[in-house]
């Protein structure tokens, strides 16, 4: 029986009416519910929310999801959902998604100022090629840039880097994932030399302690909150130590809730650190086999402009490590006293001592969580640094329930982000563009004349926005995120850059964003469940998901728009004749012949059927149909060849086809097996590869040469920006759990809108009560850089300290980055969104 | 239909200038007048008509409220409505519905003082001790919040935080290894305001705001609870318990008021419970007019 | 499009004539009955109006004695029978 609506609503109404009459409900009515799950198709997904990775069913009927609910039998959420999940289904049916490619013009043409007119996808593609090999004659490679996205799909950002990097032979490819997780991807190389956690998400249930740093976990990783809370409730003695710069809800479990003064984390991890030292608790065995101790070059700046006066005092520059010795390291960490840190940051010394206590008990097994608090920083790689070196002097790492644990924010920031490489510097699979071996790794992979890969680093986002403001970068093209209303420093940075008249900027996006609004041309864009796709999540499990409907309208997803632009370049004009020369059997050919029609890519056949479920179900793939072979499975094969036959082991993946049958694998998928826990011998095959006389269960750093991590000692050092006499209050920003992001999609969800419509700026009631602020009145709050409407809540989920003011970057109509300044990490580049002044005055 | 005519307040009777209407009228008489079609579903009734902060009990409120609409006029965000003929709540006196139109909870109260006669009690000046009516966790089948989804925006929202509603810990036996949080309504500090109904994000709310007298279930008069009465007293309302020792071998203890046997090696420390009208969207349906607009600031 | 569903009290001698005389009008279903004299109906009609004065007329039916208005769905235009959900 088709069900429809009008059907459903005649049903509830005879229910009603029978309900009232104290009559039995006629059994035809009862079972309409049921009916209507008839002949729905079930298909799993992943969630494209937040970095937890949970697993999601949908149900299609007649081309449209109508239905979803968590995957019982995900490891990860087992049928759980947060309020985002539970709404996932209907991000795509918002009723404003762009269906038609969209340009500015004024009288038929193209113009700058123009009005958005609707134009076919061929007068998109062809405008912006002119525009792009414009900039590339001019300015050469460095004059094009793409800003991609964590919510990429793994081939997407693998479609991406090579289009940049081997196609244009542009760097200049970044992703949004710089603002979110590149201090972590910095403090892991420059640790561990190697990428992303050692642990999983199974730690939550073997770790006797959970230390927060900078994360709001009970907002941000909802179904991971709930699995620490469970234990928490379940074990016996299990503690929660949470830090944070105001009281959020991840507080309300907390045994030790700590509130830190900001950027003082430097100073509280270094007082660990000499708590343990001083107390000879260090793990002595431990730090002889397997640490070695560095120090880093100080006063480096705040990644401004360098004409900034803070760069001009600054005395230090770069990361390089020097060796020191173990009595150095101890005297570093020495002047951070208790006293002397109690005073530092505000926390009472009782608070200081608990938490170092759990540390230096060896019987405590320790799980340390953090996100934006700590990457978020203009010394975030050294924060982060910081945690490795107090559980490195303990030895509490890679084992069930001991280890540091870097949560990422997006779906993918580690599967496409990190992995694929989609950043300024990096290749896939941890290689790096500066050194020429792995250059040249990635040119016979991707077959390439040698010398094609680019070997210096691109730029990355903030610089790309500078670059674009000075004239020196003039196509951008964004997609899959928001980067407009993400970026810091809106009306001085973003927004001169994206109008500035020497630029042509392209956003592909479902819907009219911030950032389409200040674009020049809109590419329409599948999303999520409108292709297959692929994810990784913050324990290195690769999921995979197949296409269940098809997008609206015209709309294409990312991997269609970058691979037909690929078809208007000849390799000529991308690389030079030189450049074709050196492989004369590509001269003429466009570059996507070249880098999609390589044998490798279009390897796998495509045709209607080949795209099935276990139970016969057929899927569609629009964009294999179009290209006619398995573009998906081509380029993930390729994508395989750097994990399995590139310089840098450790980050195997198994093939295609063993994705669609599980519920995500977290690699290195070695013999088909899963990786728990890395460097441990009995964990992680690859330590007895690496080192073959490695005792029973001892770990192996493999990703540094001499096997060991380093500790590496970051002392304290003030923020870019504090409050001062007129600008008297600390600005942070932030999420909350009903909106991802920037809410373009979960804005557009009636009831996520309805139970969260608008940022509000958290308050203490004493700083409302200075400034004579009601809860609920209309402030503006302003920096050096611009101002804010909004209005003040004293009563809400957040409750900042005195002299804080917790304002969420969800609001397109309250755009928080017209306040914050670009002041990033100079080793990660990634933004300190957490602090710089502001004021708060009655609008 | 009928039967939900008697659950009225039976005092109302008593007024015989109330125009008392919908559903006495409701079957013939009312399509009989014409009055036309009121009702868009059998559960948007009067019970969930909310009367405003400082109002007095429902039978002194219909006594004291001339209908005067002052307080209508002067609530900012016009939440207030008098209610019309043919609504299901006696004409003319102020109310709000909070699904649609909750209660901000003015720190002034700007609705009170205009009250010429007093119906809302000019005594009320802590919007925090306002009984509006209480939220009630209705349906904790359907609330995702017991079925283990990470949702609790109604504890979210609640302005009188972590008093009103807090979240309640529980183990996940279906998963075994997530926790559930369970939303707790407490009606001593609950105000009625309605946030939390307003923003619940089912289809029907499964947190709904009450009419004190529907919502809350009375004690026995006879019946005092032990343990309050004791903390109030500051300690035992008779002779205290003397000091009981016991039997037992050696590494056992027994805690007499607590929780008994206790194994010494197993001495964890106890675990305490921690504290635990808006446009659809705001964006139009028409994506170029959305873009034509630009980067608008809200209010 | 305008669904309304209403609870017919007729007289229960009077059961079959009455739910043969509803089922002849516009619009207008017959979905249970119970010996009491109760019928459980429904009018689905594009006009708000029409649904309104079907009301009215079944109050002229013989043997009708009353009938209660219990749910009303009205929106306009809907485009189209898009799947439930």
């Amino acid at each position: 029986m088709k069900m429809t609506r009008r059907d459903f609503i005649k049903s509830q109404a005879i229910a009603a009416a029978t309900a009232s009459a104290g009559m039995a409900i006629p059994v035809s009515i009862a079972n309409a519910a049921d009916k209507a799950d008839d002949g729905l198709r079930w298909d799993k997904t992943a969630c494209r929310f937040c970095g937890t990775g949970c697993s999601v069913l949908v149900g299609v009927k007649d081309g449209k999801v109508v239905a979803t609910q968590g995957d019982p039998d995900a490891p990860v959420n087992k049928g759980l959902n947060c309020i985002k999940g539970y709404f996932l289904t209907k991000i795509m049916y918002g009723k404003d998604r762009l269906t038609k490619p969209l340009l500015r013009k004024k009288d038929g043409k193209y113009d700058k100022e123009g009005e958005f007119a609707e134009v076919s996808w061929d007068e998109a593609m062809d405008t912006m090629a002119d525009k792009w090999k414009a900039a590339l004659k001019e300015k050469g490679p460095s004059g094009v840039g793409m800003f991609g996205s964590g919510q990429w799909t793994i081939w997407e950002g693998y479609a991406a880097s090579k289009l940049m990097k081997a196609g244009l032979r542009s760097n200049n490819l970044d992703p949004n994932a710089r603002h979110c997780m590149a201090s972590a991807v910095g403090a892991f190389m420059r640790t561990f030399g190697i990428d992303e956690p050692m642990g999983c998400y199974d730690d939550l249930e073997h770790a006797d302690v959970f230390v927060l740093w900078g994360s709001n976990m009970a907002e941000m990783h909802p179904i991971l909150w709930s699995r620490l809370a469970d234990t928490r409730l379940t074990k016996e003695g299990c503690e929660v130590h949470v830090l944070s710069t105001f009281t959020h809800r991840s507080f309300e479990l907390a045994d030790n809730g700590i509130i830190f003064k900001p950027q003082t984390d430097l100073a509280i991890t270094n007082y660990i650190a000499n708590y343990i030292i001083e107390n000879k608790a260090y793990n002595k065995e431990f730090i002889d086999k397997h640490v070695n101790f560095n120090k880093t070059p100080t006063d480096i700046g705040y990644g401004l402009r360098p004409e900034h006066p803070l760069e001009k005092k600054k005395t230090g520059k770069g990361g390089k490590l020097t060796r020191i010795s173990f009595e150095e390291f101890a005297e570093a960490v020495k002047p951070y006293t208790l006293d002397y840190t109690s005073e530092l940051s505000g926390v009472p010394k009782d608070q200081l001592v608990k938490l170092a206590k759990v540390f230096a008990d060896p019987k405590k097994k320790v799980t340390s969580y953090w996100t934006m608090g700590f990457n978020q920083h203009t010394r975030g790689v050294w924060v982060n640094s910081n945690v490795y070196n107090i559980h490195l002097l303990m030895g509490k790492i890679s084992e069930p329930g001991n280890g540091p644990f870097s949560l990422t924010g997006q779906p993918s920031a580690c599967g496409t982000a990190r992995e694929v490489g989609t950043f300024a510097h990096r290749l896939p699979a941890d290689l790096v563009v500066k050194k020429e071996g792995h250059r040249k790794a990635a040119e016979k992979i991707w077959k390439l004349p040698e010398g094609t890969i680019n070997p210096k680093p691109g730029y990355h986002a903030v610089l790309m926005h500078r670059k674009m403001k000075d004239g020196e970068m003039n196509c951008y093209w964004q997609l899959c995120n928001n980067n407009l209303q993400a970026s810091p420093n809106f009306n001085e940075e973003s927004w001169p850059g994206w109008r500035n008249p020497a630029n042509f900027v392209t956003v592909s996006d479902p819907y009219p964003t911030v950032s389409a609004m200040g674009a020049d041309l809109i590419l329409p864009t599948a999303m999520w469940a409108e292709k297959e796709g692929a994810y990784g999540n913050s324990e290195r499990r690769t999921q995979f998901w197949r296409q269940q409907v098809k997008a609206p309208g015209e709309s294409q997803s990312d991997m269609w728009q970058m691979m037909e632009f690929a078809k208007r370049f000849t390799v000529e004009e991308a690389w030079g004749e030189e450049q074709v020369a050196k492989m004369p059997e590509y001269a003429g050919k466009t570059l996507y012949d070249v880098l999609f029609e390589n044998g490798q890519v279009n390897k796998f056949p495509y045709e209607e059927g080949t795209v099935k479920d276990e139970r016969g179900n057929v899927y569609d793939n629009d964009e294999s149909a179009h290209f006619g072979y398995y573009a998906q499975k081509g380029l993930f094969e390729e994508y395989r060849k750097f994990q399995w036959e590139g310089p840098k082991k450790g980050h195997e993946m198994a093939e295609y086809d063993a994705y669609h049958k599980a519920r995500g694998l977290r690699w290195p998928v070695l013999d088909g097996k899963e990786t728990l826990w890395r460097f441990r011998e009995g964990y992680d095959p690859h330590v007895k590869a690496f080192n073959p006389d490695v005792a029973k269960g001892d770990v192996y750093f493999y990703g540094n040469k001499d096997g060991r991590a380093n500790i590496i000692f970051g002392p304290y050092e003030p923020p870019a920006e504090s409050p001062d006499k007129e600008y008297d209050l600390w600005l942070c920003t932030g999420r909350v759990l009903e909106h991802w992001h920037s809410g373009s999609m979960t804005r557009r969800v009636p009831e996520l809108y309805r139970a969260v419509p608008d940022a509000l700026v958290y308050m203490h009631p004493k700083d409302a009560k200075k400034r004579r602020l009601r809860s609920g009145a209309k402030i503006k709050v302003q920096t050096r850089r611009g101002e804010v409407l909004s209005r003040v809540e004293t009563r809400g989920r957040n409750t900042p300290p005195e002299g804080l003011v917790f304002f969420p970057w969800f609001d397109a109509g309250r755009l928080v980055n017209k306040l914050t300044l670009d002041a990033t990490d100079p080793l990660s580049k990634e933004t300190d969104y957490k602090k710089c002044a502001c004021k708060v005055l009655k609008a | 239909m009928s039967d939900s005519a008697s659950k009225k307040p039976a005092s109302k009777g008593r007024r015989r200038f109330l125009i008392d209407s919908a559903r006495t009228a409701c079957g013939i008489g009312l399509l009989g007048l014409g009055i036309g079609i009121y009702s868009k579903s059998a559960s948007s009734m009067a019970p969930m008509a909310i009367r405003p902060p400082g109002a007095l009990d429902e039978a002194d409120f219909l006594a004291s409220c001339t209908r005067c609409g002052l307080c209508v006029r002067d609530c900012p965000y016009n939440i207030l409505k008098l209610a019309d003929v043919g609504e299901d709540v006696p004409t003319g006196t102020p109310y709000f519905m909070a699904r649609t139109d909750p209660c901000e909870m003015c720190e002034d109260i700007p609705c009170i003082p205009v009250c010429p006669t007093g119906a809302l009690d000019h005594k009320l000046t802590d919007i925090n001790e306002a009984r509006m009516g209480l939220a009630v966790v209705v349906d904790q089948e359907i609330c995702i919040a017991f079925l283990g989804l990470r949702c609790e925006v109604c504890f979210n929202v609640c302005p009188v935080r972590g008093d009103a509603i807090t979240l309640d810990y529980r183990h996940n036996e279906r998963s075994g290894k997530h926790a559930l949080f369970i939303p707790i309504v407490h009606s001593d500090a609950c105000t009625g305001c309605g946030l939390c109904e307003r923003a619940c994000i089912l289809d029907e709310a499964a947190i709904k705001i009450f009419p004190m007298h529907l919502a809350k279930g009375e004690l026995g008069k006879h019946y005092r609870l032990g343990w309050e009465k004791k903390d109030e007293a500051g300690g035992s309302l008779v002779t205290p318990d003397q000091e009981h020792r016991y039997n037992l071998p050696e590494g056992m203890r027994y805690d007499h008021t607590g929780e008994g046997l206790i194994f010494d090696q197993a001495n964890a420390p106890a675990m305490t419970t921690p504290d635990a009208t808006i446009e659809e969207t705001p964006f139009s349906s028409n994506p170029l007019e959305t873009l034509k607009k630009g980067i608008q600031e809200a209010d | 499009m305008s669904i309304c569903s209403l609870v017919v009290q007729a007289r229960p001698e009077n059961l079959s004539s009455v739910s043969g005389d509803l089922s002849t009008m516009q619009g207008v279903e017959v979905h249970a009955s119970s010996e009491a004299g109760k019928l459980v109906v429904t009018i689905d009609h594009p006009q708000r109006e029409v649904c309104s004065q079907t009301m009215m007329d079944m109050q002229n039916i013989p043997g009708v004695l009353s009938s209660s208005l219990i749910y009303e769905y009205f929106e306009e235009n809907p485009n189209s029978d898009q799947e439930g959900d």
